[in-house]
């Protein structure tokens, strides 16, 4: 009877303690998780590339029914306005008309002065183009995943365009999918110039809408409403690429707009600018011994 | 002794289903937030639709969602939203234990409750996440003005997706034959 007593109280005691030791241990647990991810943010990329892989279909399937379903809704709704868009589109193609001229003849000049002062070419690009199929910005980070991997040729470190502006640059890539890292990332770095001033500094995202303009030397010289482009330092971005406008000093940096509307990013183009060498030759993993390769 | 109970409990057809069900809900709901949509601006403010499954799947069979299940359910919202490896673990462990001390309430009232109860779980998984968001990021990235329109957001959506989850879950109930 006593021992029985025993059992009972022991069985009960352990019900109720086990939920609790189970909770206190995954926490500490998902803690543990939390602060590797925060100290070595690429600590677990295999298992993210993993998933970006398994869920790849699913997520071009989703993607593809609502830009159809949207664009069949903005067809709908366009419908009336056809003729003025058409009456604009003409006159839009006289100008480009002349515009293609003049781009024509400064071409030839550009290229005859680069032949008198024996400039050396930079080097050739490939680029493919691909379709946002996730889009996973939130608070925590700001990135989206395009129908675009290895087996497209795609890289890590390549750098990502829309419509000829930086916009990000690939940091996991999986067979058919890549994560691309946008310019307001808080993990993002870019060493730029500001337009009229050249004046260098690094431009970093922090998750929000806007970036911030870093270590500049001469802020007097810098004003709203200046292009910020890739200076080109580090090797890994090329040089003269568009990616901001300055907005505002807001008392302890500059703030700057991204020429491109990010949360409205549907199609990219992925960029080989012949850097990866260059790359590479600062990725030494460690070895065994924890020597880093050169 | 390591014992099985969980999953000889799920092994019953009347366990295993409705399990499978809210797996499959929270793939779907998972991928679906996470869809951009042609609409600017809405993907940062979309509804957290997993924390809506999660939190119906816990109220309906705490059997089926313990501490261990969330905490898997978390780590696939992070694999799932490129958020850092254990902080939605984190939430969704905060979210369980505040519907464990709910669930007595819960239980015996209809939805106005339910949704209440909802509310304020959403209000206190939001605070929480932003103040992890303090440790991990920079102050200045936060948006508290998107956070909150997503909060309200994701209450508002919690009454459709409720009944759409419940509406399938006792199809499957229907038809589930229990031995």
């Amino acid at each position: 009877m006593k021992i029985q007593k025993r059992l009972r109280i022991f069985s009960a005691t352990r019900s109720a303690i086990m939920p609790r030791l189970v909770f206190v241990l995954l926490m500490v647990l998902a803690l543990g998780l939390l602060s590797v991810q925060i100290s070595s943010p690429s600590a677990m990329t295999g298992l993210r590339i993993a998933t970006m892989n398994v869920l790849q279909p699913l997520f071009s399937l989703t993607s593809m029914i609502t830009q159809t379903a949207s664009d069949t809704v903005f067809g709908v709704l366009n419908f009336a306005s056809l003729s003025s868009d058409n009456a604009r589109l003409i006159a839009e193609n006289q100008q480009l008309k002349i515009a293609e001229q003049n781009n024509m003849r400064l071409m030839d000049e550009n290229t005859q002065l680069r032949k008198s002062l024996h400039v050396v070419e930079d080097l050739p690009s490939n680029f493919v183009t691909a379709r946002v199929i996730s889009d996973t910005s939130s608070e925590f980070v700001r990135s989206v995943i395009v129908n675009a991997g290895a087996e497209q040729g795609i890289k890590r470190g390549y750098s990502v365009l829309s419509d000829g502006h930086f916009v990000g640059r690939v940091t996991e890539v999986g067979t058919s999918s890549s994560r691309i890292l946008l310019i307001t990332d808080f993990a993002s770095r870019i060493p730029v110039v500001v337009g009229d001033s050249s004046e260098q500094g690094i431009l970093s995202g922090d998750n929000s809408d806007t970036l911030k303009l870093q270590y500049i030397t001469q802020p007097q010289s810098i004003n709203a409403g200046d292009m910020i482009i890739t200076s080109g330092k580090g090797g890994g971005v090329p040089a003269g690429l568009p990616v901001a406008r300055i907005d505002r000093w807001d008392g302890l940096v500059f703030r700057s707009i991204p020429n491109v509307d990010l949360p409205s990013l549907r199609y990219v183009q992925i960029v080989d600018y012949g850097l990866m060498p260059m790359l590479e030759q600062f990725d030494h993993k460690p070895d065994k011994f924890g020597q880093t390769k050169k | 002794m390591i014992r099985f109970a969980f999953i000889s409990r799920l092994l019953r057809a009347d366990q295993f289903f409705p399990w499978l069900y809210f797996i499959m809900m929270l793939l779907i709901f998972g991928v679906f937030q996470v869809t951009p949509w042609p609409v600017a601006d809405l993907n940062r403010v979309f509804p957290d639709l997993m924390l809506a499954v999660t939190f119906i799947w816990a109220v309906l069979r705490p059997e089926l969602c313990g501490y261990i299940t969330v905490f898997i359910i978390g780590l696939w919202a992070d694999l799932l939203l490129g958020s850092p490896i254990g902080m939605h673990a984190v939430l969704n462990m905060c979210l369980l234990l505040a519907i464990k001390y709910l669930r007595p309430v819960i239980v015996v009232r209809g939805f106005g409750v339910i949704w209440a109860c909802f509310a304020a779980s959403a209000t206190g998984y939001f605070i929480v996440k932003q103040i992890l968001l303090l440790f991990t990021h920079d102050f200045y990235g936060m948006s508290f003005g998107k956070s909150i329109v997503q909060l309200l957001l994701t209450i508002i959506v919690f009454a459709p997706i409720f009944g759409l989850i419940m509406a399938g879950y006792r199809f499957i109930m229907a038809r589930t034959v229990i031995h």
